[in-house]
Parts: structure tokens; sequence; C-alpha cells
């Protein structure tokens, strides 16, 4: 059974609509994280559809928290998308992240949004910079969206 | 003819109860606007979310790409780099430019500049725009 992730993720992404996405990623048995949901007409960005900027941001927390479950979380230093396919609100949208490979502090993620009917909308890649300091303030106080500072 | 206007997505260009509230000034075609990220835009503790970042940039690209084509365009691909963290409630920068337009084609350039004018992220991205154009 996959559990939700113990990283409760940052206040841009995991707050309740209209501020967040209101959402918790549950990790696989491979490690990676992932993620079912549907993005609401706060996120529009054409006519019906989702602001590219708010995939983006969506998959940057997913690659974010797969670096978390591989022991390094860090900072995004780069991130790289692909739109292939529109995304419409009020649908499912699987969102999937996992790391590709590490190189010390270097963590190279990828990900993907994919559409009900397996159309893969969006793929996205990242590299993350491992942090020490940022690994413990996790662990001693996991983000909450509640969290004030 | 009239010029075709930019009126903003609802996520970022709406109202600051569920948007950013942007709002882009265009300078010769090239789209500025300033802004804060609050708390709720917070990533890492006291620094702007990297999806936030990437909202805005996103969003000053379309304007511009607006104007440039004189019609809607899509982000086909979107390349951010951060280079210094966005703390929250300092003034940010925000800018884009069209660098050129090849048939259906636009690609874009826009950065965020702390109020020191460190750049603190820079972003390309390619546009395609609506119909085939000339």
């Amino acid at each position: 059974m996959p559990q939700v992730s113990r990283f409760t993720g940052t206040n841009f992404i995991c707050k309740e609509s209209p501020f967040g996405f209101g959402i918790r990623f549950f990790v696989a048995e491979d490690k990676s994280v992932f993620v079912t949901l549907q993005f609401d007409e706060h996120k529009e960005g054409g006519y019906r559809i989702v602001h590219g900027g708010a995939i983006a941001a969506v998959l940057d927390e997913a690659m974010g928290t797969a670096a978390f479950e591989a022991g390094s979380p860090g900072y995004t230093a780069t991130m790289s998308y692909s739109y292939r396919a529109h995304i419409p609100l009020s649908q499912d949208v699987t969102i999937r992240a996992w790391i590709e490979k590490q190189q010390g502090k270097k963590v190279f993620a990828a990900s993907e949004a994919v559409l009900a009917d397996g159309t893969i909308a969006v793929t996205g890649t990242a590299l993350f910079i491992a942090s020490e300091e940022l690994k413990q303030l996790i662990e001693k106080y996991p983000y909450t969206p509640e969290d004030k500072d | 003819m009239p010029e075709f206007q930019f009126t903003g997505s609802n996520f970022v260009s709406g109202n600051w109860q569920n948007g950013f509230g942007l709002v882009f000034e265009n300078i010769d075609g090239e789209f500025r606007a300033s802004y804060r990220f609050a708390e709720h835009q917070q990533g890492p503790p006291h620094i702007a979310h990297g999806g936030a970042l990437a909202s805005l940039l996103d969003e000053a690209m379309t304007a511009a790409a607006f104007r440039a084509a004189q019609e809607p365009a899509f982000t086909v691909n979107l390349n951010v780099n951060y280079r210094s963290p966005v703390f929250l409630g300092t003034e940010v920068q925000i800018r884009a430019k069209v660098h050129e337009i090849v048939g259906r084609k636009i690609t874009i350039f826009a950065e965020i500049k702390l109020a020191d004018g460190t750049v603190a992220t820079d972003a390309t991205g390619l546009f395609i725009r609506l119909s085939g154009g000339k």
C-alpha cells in the first residue's frame, strides 16, 4: 500500500485552494511519488486549461518530494518542462516524479503529468542541490500548510 | 486595427485572493511587473516556491508572446534557472522580452531581479502561436 509522504509539502502547493492545490503526495514502493488531482478554475491559464506555471509548480514539488524520499531534499537549481497536450480544468491528472540519478549533492529528477486516457501532457526534469540543513529542518519540522514560517 | 490585448490568466493575473494579482506594464514590447511574494507562495522556509517564480515568468512570457504574435500562443517548453533565492516580502522585478519569431515558434527570455539588481531566476520559453502566422 502506498504511504503518504512524511514531507507534508510547501504552502504554495499543499495549502487548500484557492492559495494552494490541496494535495499530498503518495510514495510508491520504488520511492517514486504520485498523486491524482483535478485543477480548479483558480489555476486557469488559457481558456478552460491549466496554467503552464501551475503544472510546473506541482511537478517541481513532486520532484522535490521524490528527492526528500530518496534522502536528499534540496533546492531547485534548474528545471525544464515540455508541454505536449493541454490539461483541461476539472479532470483527473496523475502526477508522477522519480529520481533518475545522484552525483554528490546533485540530484536529477524527472516527472510527468498524465491525463486519464493515458496521454502524457507534460514532462519535466529538474536538478536539485541537496541541502543537509534543509533535510534537518524537514525532519525536525515537517512543513505543514498551517506553518507560518 | 486595435492591438491584441493580453488580459492575463486567472492563475497569475487574477486578484490577490486567488491569483498573484500581477499587473504588467508594456514598455516597448518588454513586459515588466514588480511583485512581493507572500507566505502562501512559500516553498522552502522564508523563500518563494520555485513553481511560483516559474508561474510569474511563464505569464510574463505569455504576455510578450501575445503582443508579438497579435494572437494567443501556448507554452511548449519552459526552462528555468534558479541562481539565488527570493525571500518572501522582498520586492522583485519581473521582465520578459521576445528574442525571435520563426514561423509559429516564438522564443522568449525572462528574468526575475532582486532589488540590488541580482538576477535571481532566469528563463527561456518556447511558445507556439495559435494560427500558422504569416
